[in-house]
């Protein structure tokens, strides 16, 4: 599904975020990315989703070679991952039902496509009955979830989850990464980037090592081990 | 027209609404602009006017001597009409002159009794000549001036309003540099607020940018809104303008009637004639500046 060969990103004049990172992720897996702070998690994030472009090696997705993907074919490979930020970016003046439509707004759906949708993801993360609540009347693990379902609408085969549980306590991380299992287990591809022991230790599945911008460690069933 | 362009046009309305105290600000400008624009419409208009109704004025009187024959005068009257450059000849007999300038004075006492005292008719029968064209008249005058034609004539007066046409001319044109450079700066003026206004809205949408760009909008879909509003800057400010202008003119009319009663120019009706192409020209005007405008702004400020 995903495949990065030998990809490096350097940034001028001496820094190299990530160096020769060779990582291949199969279609229905769960892998985690754990590393310290700057050890290149975020940016190999960014490759993926094409915010960045590589500087050495590619970058390969469910077939496409992205390494040097075109400004206007961005679009489409965000519309095949999805992703959730630390922060949800969940806009304040919308509420639950059209942050979620929004993003099929902004793809052309039609209205009455997204009225059929949307309860159906919000029905997916538990969130039905408060589609009409706003984001600041919602708990932080609320929030994650329409994250979650905002990332989802588009039925993408790959999720990505770059500290979905920074900003949320233990009881609120476990929900979360209880619905990111179950949305593995429907078939979705998840790649969680975390430097939650509790979290990594909890899922028992693939554990990725980063460390300056190179894999350390890369085991099946792994554990926190920093 | 699908879905998205619909979806961009209220995003657009939207963010008007949201930083409204700025649209307003931008269509006041552009207001602005757009009625000097008009107003050199109307000085051109006028002095078109003007011009053309003075060079309808000029013609050559030609004064036949006494006792001429009539075939004489017919002959004349004849050979002038099948010159090119004449326009029309227009025979006036000494009675009909005579009744004409009794008719004009005949509030004046003073001359009806100098009349009366002369005892005759002093007038002369005349040809009055009109030219195709204000350059033709020279032509015409060589013509008059040849001896055969002189043999009958007294004289001839040819009006010159040369003078008066390329004075009106002059203020016109004067007028219009006026208002063209008052055009410019306000045009300038117009393209730094909607430059400055499209950067707030790149600004006050940043979140809203950053999730179309986060769930696949494409680039197109994500600018369209901004140029749409700029749009709508446009096309508000040319609607208000008109509606402006149009108040203006039923004010001042009455007095524009008064003060041009022998051009018989009407602002209201020239623009009435002339309104399809002068809101389309304009309108197309305000929107490509508007848009070229939020377009740089975009390049600039807005990296998706």
């Amino acid at each position: 599904m995903i495949k990065f060969r030998n990809v490096t990103k350097f940034y001028p004049p001496d820094t190299y975020a990530v160096k020769g990172v060779n990582l291949h992720i199969k279609d229905g897996e769960f892998v985690s990315i754990i590393g310290q702070s700057g050890s290149g998690k975020t940016t190999l994030i960014r490759l993926l989703i094409g915010e960045e472009k590589v500087t050495g090696g590619n970058i390969i997705v469910g077939g496409w070679d992205i390494s040097n993907i075109r400004k206007g074919e961005v679009p489409i490979l965000r519309r095949q991952i999805g992703v959730i930020f630390q922060d949800y970016k969940l806009l304040p003046n919308k509420n639950i039902f059209e942050n979620i439509a929004f993003a099929l707004e902004v793809c052309g759906f039609t209205d009455k496509k997204i009225k059929v949708m949307v309860p159906q993801i919000l029905k997916v993360v538990n969130l039905l009955g408060k589609a009409d609540k706003y984001p600041r009347q919602l708990s932080g693990g609320e929030q994650q979830r329409v994250g979650i379902a905002r990332a989802l609408i588009h039925r993408p085969k790959i999720l990505v989850a770059d500290e979905p549980t920074g900003n949320l306590d233990l009881a609120n991380s476990r929900d979360i990464i209880e619905l990111l299992q179950k949305i593995n287990q429907l078939g979705t591809t998840v790649l969680l980037v975390t430097h939650d022991r509790e979290v990594v230790n909890l899922l028992k599945r693939r554990v990725v090592v980063l460390d300056r911008g190179e894999i350390v460690s890369d085991q099946k069933v792994g554990r926190y081990v920093i | 027209m699908n879905y998205s362009f619909f979806r961009a046009l209220r995003y657009a309305f939207k963010d008007f609404g949201r930083n409204f105290w700025l649209s307003l600000v931008t269509i006041t400008v552009l207001i602005l602009a757009l009625l000097s624009v008009n107003i050199l419409i109307c000085l051109n208009a006028l002095s078109a006017r003007i011009v053309s109704v003075v060079k309808e004025k000029v013609d050559i009187s030609i004064f036949i001597k006494p006792d001429v024959e009539q075939a004489k005068i017919a002959n004349l009257e004849e050979r002038l009409k099948k010159r090119p450059e004449v326009k029309e000849v227009v025979f006036v007999s000494k009675e009909a002159a005579l009744a004409d300038f009794k008719e004009k004075h005949k509030d004046d006492p003073k001359i009806l009794e100098a009349l009366k005292e002369i005892d005759k008719n002093p007038l002369a029968d005349s040809l009055i000549v009109k030219a195709k064209s204000i350059d033709d008249y020279n032509n015409i005058l060589s013509f008059v001036n040849l001896e055969e034609n002189q043999q009958i004539i007294k004289y001839q007066n040819y009006t010159d309003h040369e003078k008066i046409i390329s004075r009106v001319n002059e203020i016109s044109k004067k007028a219009e540099e006026v208002s063209l450079a008052v055009t410019l700066v306000f045009s300038i003026i117009a393209v730094l607020i909607i430059f400055n206004a499209i950067r707030v809205s790149v600004y006050t949408r940043r979140e809203e940018v950053a999730v179309m760009r986060l769930v696949g909008a494409s680039s197109s879909f994500i600018r369209l809104p901004f140029i749409l509003e700029s749009i709508i800057y446009g096309v508000f400010a040319v609607l208000i303008s008109f509606g402006i202008l149009y108040l203006c003119f039923s004010l001042i009319n009455p007095y524009l009637d008064a003060m041009l009663a022998n051009y018989s120019f009407n602002l209201i009706q020239y623009y009435n004639q002339n309104i399809v192409l002068l809101l389309c020209a304009e309108a197309g005007a305000v929107i490509v500046l508007s848009v070229l405008s939020s377009a740089v702004a975009l390049g600039r400020y807005l990296r998706v």
